[in-house]
């Protein structure tokens, strides 16, 4: 008889400071969710917006800054051209990153898909932020050649074009560079594969110096455009080290950080 | 002290238990001394066990892989010689042999290195010290490349080439360096005219003035992407005036400053 009893006795005292923890758990996860419930009301009535903002804000004023500082260099603007110009101001800028995007395709569908009860398609912040990027670039593009006459629109749009020839140029030479470090380009060769780079580096912003950083890493060049290096190619084609980096924001904001090349010319 | 298992209460004699206690002992002594920890687990676990040679050296990919890599970079290097100072079978020959040689000194110092750091333990930090220190040799070996400056293959070329020879090759990298400092100065205008708005004529002046000052004689490692700013702190001041406008010219100017030290570290 003894033996259950000591055996019941003893499980009781072992299971006692579980359940007296138990207890003290439950008044801790209540105390937390509390807290919690505290933090997400804050956050409620001081929505964190404005911290994603800044860094589309940060990218949208140099590039205000660097485009007014063109045309006026590329253009004689007069008194009146020269003010409307410099009404492109940060509140200008964040009353356009405030305006909706214009719903396209997608949206219709997602709409459609939402009257008939389905579910709100998920956030995608990075997305959204480029697409709210190149809006606002082309609003201020407009705004920039509405102010103009049709002459100086042509100049400035000129020097636009010739800028974007000469940062394709450069992207695709630095990219034959560093293949050259590693596979010995013929002066023939890198003629050849310039043009054909340049085409394909179009509006790709890449953070060449990572090349020359790491230099066991090559870029990540299509293999129909490495075709002009012959023999050669095969030896790009085995690497795995292959990579594409952009100047996304991060970068270009860092950038700017650690050279202290801010927007200095307005 | 008496050890009480199953064998050794199986002994009739005390003298024999001591006997064979110690057998014991000595057994436990000599495999822990044959077997490290890190090599018990690999054997006990099954797991294949991690090359420091492959993390440090090879960039994660297997030494063969690797190897046959490395190879086709020398045989393109070779290739180019042979083809920029048309060399004749006997010379070929000769800095064939010489690269073979390069590459198998380098992999002879890898098999001293591997035999060295066998058995490391990768998850403790100071086994990863001491393969560090015996891989770094072969890194940097590596990185100046296995037909570098100071490779047998330099050394055979140089007394091979005849005088012609030499001079096309020579002018041969002349080109290659004076291509690739281009790159870099146009590649880092771009940069700066995205911070400081140039016109078509002020970025071909810029680019001109830049590219007049030569090739530096040399460049430390790990300097060439900065090679376009070391340019810009080469120019003078009237030359930034002449191109520029003033605001223009004081953006010009900081940044100029901001790359001061770099230029220290270059020789022209």
């Amino acid at each position: 008889m003894r033996t259950p009893v000591t055996l019941i006795a003893t499980i009781f005292l072992l299971i006692a400071p579980a359940i007296l923890r138990g207890q003290d758990f439950v008044q801790v996860v209540e105390v937390v969710e509390e807290e919690v419930q505290d933090l997400e009301a804050l956050f409620d009535e001081a929505p964190i917006a404005g911290v994603a903002e800044q860094p589309q804000m940060a990218i949208l004023q140099q590039y205000v800054i660097v485009e007014c500082g063109l045309v006026r260099r590329a253009c004689e603007l007069s008194p009146e051209q020269a003010q409307k110009l410099a009404t492109l101001t940060p509140a200008w800028i964040k009353e356009q990153l405030a305006q909706p995007a214009a719903a396209g395709q997608n949206g219709l569908f997602q709409g459609i898909g939402r009257f008939l009860g389905g579910r709100a398609p998920a956030a995608q912040p990075q997305a959204d932020g480029q697409a709210n990027i190149r809006r606002v670039t082309k609003a201020v593009d407009k705004f920039i050649e509405a102010a103009l006459t049709p002459d100086q629109a042509k100049t400035y749009l000129a020097e636009k074009d010739a800028r974007e020839k000469f940062r394709q140029e450069a992207t695709a030479s630095v990219l034959v560079a560093s293949i050259d470090q590693e596979i010995y380009v013929k002066a023939e060769q890198r003629q050849q594969l310039i043009p054909q780079i340049a085409k394909w580096v179009e509006n790709k912003n890449l953070y060449w110096q990572f090349y020359f950083q790491n230099q066991s890493y090559i870029p990540s060049i299509p293999d129909s455009i490495l075709q002009e290096l012959g023999r050669q190619t095969s030896a790009i084609a085995q690497r795995p080290q292959r990579i594409q980096l952009r100047n996304g924001p991060c970068q270009s904001a860092l950038a700017v950080g650690r050279n202290g090349r801010k927007s200095i010319l307005r | 002290m008496i050890i009480h298992t199953p064998i050794l209460s199986r002994c009739r004699s005390g003298k024999a238990r001591s006997s064979l206690a110690r057998q014991l002992l000595w057994l436990v002594f000599a495999l822990s001394a044959a077997c490290s920890p890190v090599r018990a687990q690999f054997a006990v676990f099954g797991i294949q066990e991690q090359d420091v040679l492959s993390m440090y050296l090879y960039n994660g990919q297997n030494e063969a892989t690797y190897r046959k890599q490395l190879e086709q970079r020398c045989q393109l290097r070779f290739d180019q010689i042979v083809e920029v100072a048309e060399l004749d079978a006997s010379k070929q020959e000769k800095l064939s042999l010489a690269m073979q040689g390069d590459i198998n000194r380098f992999y002879r110092h890898v098999g001293l290195v591997r035999k060295k750091t066998v058995g490391l333990n990768i998850q403790d930090q100071n086994d990863m010290q001491k393969a560090w220190q015996e891989i770094q040799p072969l890194q940097e070996r590596l990185s100046k490349g296995l037909l570098g400056d100071d490779s047998l293959f330099e050394k055979v070329l140089d007394s091979t080439l005849s005088s012609d020879q030499n001079e096309a090759y020579r002018t041969f990298l002349a080109q290659r360096s004076a291509a690739r400092n281009e790159a870099i100065i146009k590649a880092t205008i771009a940069d700066l005219d995205r911070h400081v708005p140039m016109l078509a004529k002020q970025r071909d002046e810029l680019l001109a003035a830049m590219t007049k000052l030569g090739t530096p004689k040399t460049l430390p490692q790990g300097y060439e992407a900065y090679l376009g700013y070391i340019y810009l702190t080469k120019l003078d001041s009237a030359t930034i005036d002449q191109i520029f406008d003033k605001s223009q010219a004081a953006a010009i100017k900081k940044t100029q400053k901001q790359y001061e030290g770099y230029k220290r570290a270059v020789k022209w």
